[in-house]
């Protein structure tokens, strides 16, 4: 389980880019983060392992501030930043999937296992000697997601994953989210395209100004989306089932 | 387009391919610092050795034409040599007609060589190789270098692509203006630079939350990449042009190592 | 691994691309186009530091040496560094973190000093890339030393202070941003 509690952060004097921030994300759960532009979801995210150190609050895993073991931290957490090109740090596909198992010191042959494994169950492996950059954006997107879960990572955390992508690149990343959180991983979604994913959450944080306005199940919050300035899925009578990319 | 002038390297079987990049590159330089002092001898030697050796990296067989900038660059390497050695300084015309025709020569070797090696040497193997022969050296930070040259690598096509949109976009504002280079420059440099450092940023945060280090596996080699026959080749090469310019020419190899040009 | 150590890599990869790249542009900045690599050269070692500034440029020299294409007008090979215009080369990466050690501005600088230090280090940067260049021309193409400074020197003034003045407008604008982006890991 991961705790964020009473996360404060700000840079200049007067204005709070995280203000007071206190969530949890149970083993197993979907969260949805969302929130309009500026309200700090990115920056919530990068506490989340440690990349910025939390000057005010605590970001707890099994109850235990990640600060202690930074390391296993960000093995069991898996980020899946907005920018898919500026994540890319190997010159193929399987290189740049590998390295973070390579980080992790294991033996090269089961990196290559692991490999494998990745590669079929993203059903990636046609791209595995191409120069990453010149993918599609949904491959691209899939590329990076591989390169986390190598590490085999209990929590995934991805920022606006379906921006820049077609349709068929939304409905390919989404469907391996949603096979992750079936096979138990905790996923923590940041989005504010509600429209695309929200069916599939068990959970919706909505953000604002470095605050969390409003927490709690989907379904119950579906209606008051708009006025934290996001927009809500067109249609009034619409079945929160139907908000989803994902072909059936 | 820069991604090919970059990286033309084309999969393939041949033996250049297939030869351990670490040898590819021990050649190279090998020979390069043959070329260093220009001599119608090693001229001769070389670019027949060359010659086979292109043949034996395409694939299909055919010699194809190399790309234009290889005829050109020669050309003005040429022209230059000749208006400045100058025929009143080498003592005639033909003597500074032969010394620049040695200059272009060379220049055309070394771009031939650099030519086959990216061709058949690929990129994501080059910086492992380049880690397991400097590894061994002392006091040098294999793991460093060999990381940054693999992000440079990797960071490359993307910055050139970036400039030129950079590029496109200021021209289609109308923002070029011959009268003012610096300023031109400027607001070229802004964005771009702007752009690098974010990319710093995200690619520092991945990389740090995918745990980088320096000492991490190892980088894989090909097993089966040729290893004696071609030493052999290149040892045997070397051997025969120093001992060939010695009998034929009389020419100390030590003395030749001293002699600058 | 420290985020520092990370962050500096991370900067100095990102100059070497940045020279490197530059050696495929030419750029019609004034009647001439020119190239920028020797602009990139002395922002890396005033943007990010005597340190990087060095290493960046040590990198772009061992991927030429290597052989591949980074060198002016797309060469590369050892036999470049050794050649007449090696010199050149061996210039750029005395000239980066000299840059570099001038142009230091603390966070709360005035502007005046800034601009005054920027300037300052593009020149000098600037001229250090001839110190061991032209000597290096002289030496290898045995020419007197008024032919090695037109072959070498006078065709690139102009072209150079318009590069050394941007380096200086550009340093003295970003200077800050590259300064957090170090300093913000040394706090974490
Ligand atoms: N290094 C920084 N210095 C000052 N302000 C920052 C910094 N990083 C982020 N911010 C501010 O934090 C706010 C939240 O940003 P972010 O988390 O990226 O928003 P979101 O991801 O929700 O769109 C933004 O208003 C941004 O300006
Ligand atoms: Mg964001």
């Amino acid at each position: 389980m991961l705790e964020v509690k009473n996360l404060s952060r700000s840079y200049e004097k007067g204005r709070m880019v995280l203000n007071n921030v206190s969530l949890s994300f149970p083993e197993g759960s979907f969260t949805i983060i969302a929130g309009p532009n500026g309200s700090g979801k990115t920056q919530l995210m990068r506490h989340l392992n440690g990349l910025l150190k939390a000057r005010e609050g605590e970001v707890l895993l099994d109850g235990r501030n990640i600060r202690e073991d930074l390391q296993a931290a960000r093995r069991r957490i898996g980020l899946v930043f907005q920018n898919a090109d500026s994540q890319i740090v190997g010159q193929t596909v399987a290189s740049d999937i590998a390295f973070g198992a390579e980080n992790l010191k294991w033996p090269r042959q089961k990196i290559n296992e692991k490999l494998e494994e990745l590669l079929t169950e993203l059903s990636i492996g046609h791209l595995r000697n191409r120069r990453p950059h010149t993918l599609s954006g949904g491959e691209k997107r899939r590329c990076v997601l591989a390169a986390v879960l190598i590490m085999n990572p209990e929590i995934i955390v991805l920022d606006e994953p379906f921006t820049g992508l077609d349709y068929q690149g939304v409905s390919d990343v989404l469907k391996d989210i949603t096979r992750l959180h079936k096979d138990g991983k905790t996923i923590i979604l940041i989005t504010h395209d509600l429209e695309k994913s929200l069916a599939h959450a068990d959970r919706l944080v909505l953000m604002k100004d470095g605050e969390v306005v409003k927490e709690g199940e989907p379904a119950d919050l579906i209606e008051d989306v708009e006025d934290f300035g996001i927009r809500r899925p067109w249609g009034n009578e619409r079945d929160l089932e139907t908000m989803t990319w994902l072909k059936v | 387009m820069a991604e090919g002038l970059i990286f033309q390297y084309t999969p393939g079987e041949s033996i250049l391919h297939r030869i351990d990049i670490r040898i590819k590159l021990i050649g190279m330089i090998a020979l390069s610092l043959v070329l260093i002092k220009v001599s119608p001898f090693r001229l001769c030697f070389l670019l027949p050795v060359l010659l086979s050796l292109d043949i034996c990296s395409r694939n299909d067989r055919r010699i194809s034409l190399p790309p234009p900038i290889l005829f050109l660059m020669p050309l003005i390497i040429f022209a230059g040599n000749f208006i400045s050695l100058g025929p009143w300084e080498t003592g005639g015309f033909k003597p500074a007609l032969a010394a620049a025709g040695f200059r272009a020569l060379r220049f055309i070797c070394i771009l031939w060589m650099a030519q086959l090696f990216t061709e058949t040497s690929d990129p994501m193997s080059i910086t492992p190789a380049f880690y397991r022969l400097l590894k061994p050296i002392p006091l040098i930070p294999a793991g460093r270098i060999s990381t940054s040259m693999g992000l440079s690598l990797t960071l490359i096509p993307l910055i050139i692509s970036e400039m030129g949109e950079i590029r496109d976009a200021m021209v289609s504002r109308c923002g070029w203006n011959p009268r003012r280079p610096v300023r031109n420059l400027t607001s070229m440099g802004i964005p771009l630079l702007e752009g690098v450092l974010t990319r710093a940023e995200a690619l520092s945060d991945a990389m740090e939350s995918r745990l980088f280090t320096e000492d991490a596996t190892e980088p894989e080699l090909l097993d089966d990449s040729l290893r004696t026959s071609p030493s052999l080749f290149l040892l045997l090469l070397l051997t025969a042009l120093f001992m060939g310019e010695r009998l034929l020419l009389n020419i100390d190899i030590l003395e030749s190592f001293m002699n600058f040009y | 691994m420290t985020k520092m150590r990370i962050r500096t890599t991370v900067l100095s990869a990102v100059f070497t691309a940045l020279i490197a790249a530059s050696a495929f542009f030419t750029i019609p900045v004034g009647p001439i186009p020119i190239v920028l690599t020797t602009m990139f050269i002395l922002l890396s070692g005033m943007l990010g530091g005597a340190k990087i500034g060095f290493s960046a440029v040590a990198t772009y020299l061992i991927l030429g040496i290597i052989g591949l294409p980074v060198f002016a007008g797309g060469t590369g090979g050892i036999a470049k560094l050794i050649g007449p215009t090696g010199g050149f080369l061996v210039g750029y990466l005395l000239a980066a973190p000299l840059a570099g050690l001038i142009y230091n501005p603390g966070p709360d600088s005035s502007r005046t000093r800034k601009i005054i230090l920027a300037v300052l280090a593009a020149l000098v940067g600037g001229i250090t890339l001839y110190i061991p260049g032209i000597p290096w021309l002289k030496q290898s193409l045995s020419m007197d030393w008024p032919a090695a400074l037109q072959a070498g020197l006078i065709p690139f003034i102009p072209g150079d202070l318009i590069k050394c003045a941007a380096a200086a407008v550009l340093a003295v604008g970003l200077k800050d941003r590259f300064r957090d982006f170090l300093t913000e890991a040394e706090e974490e």
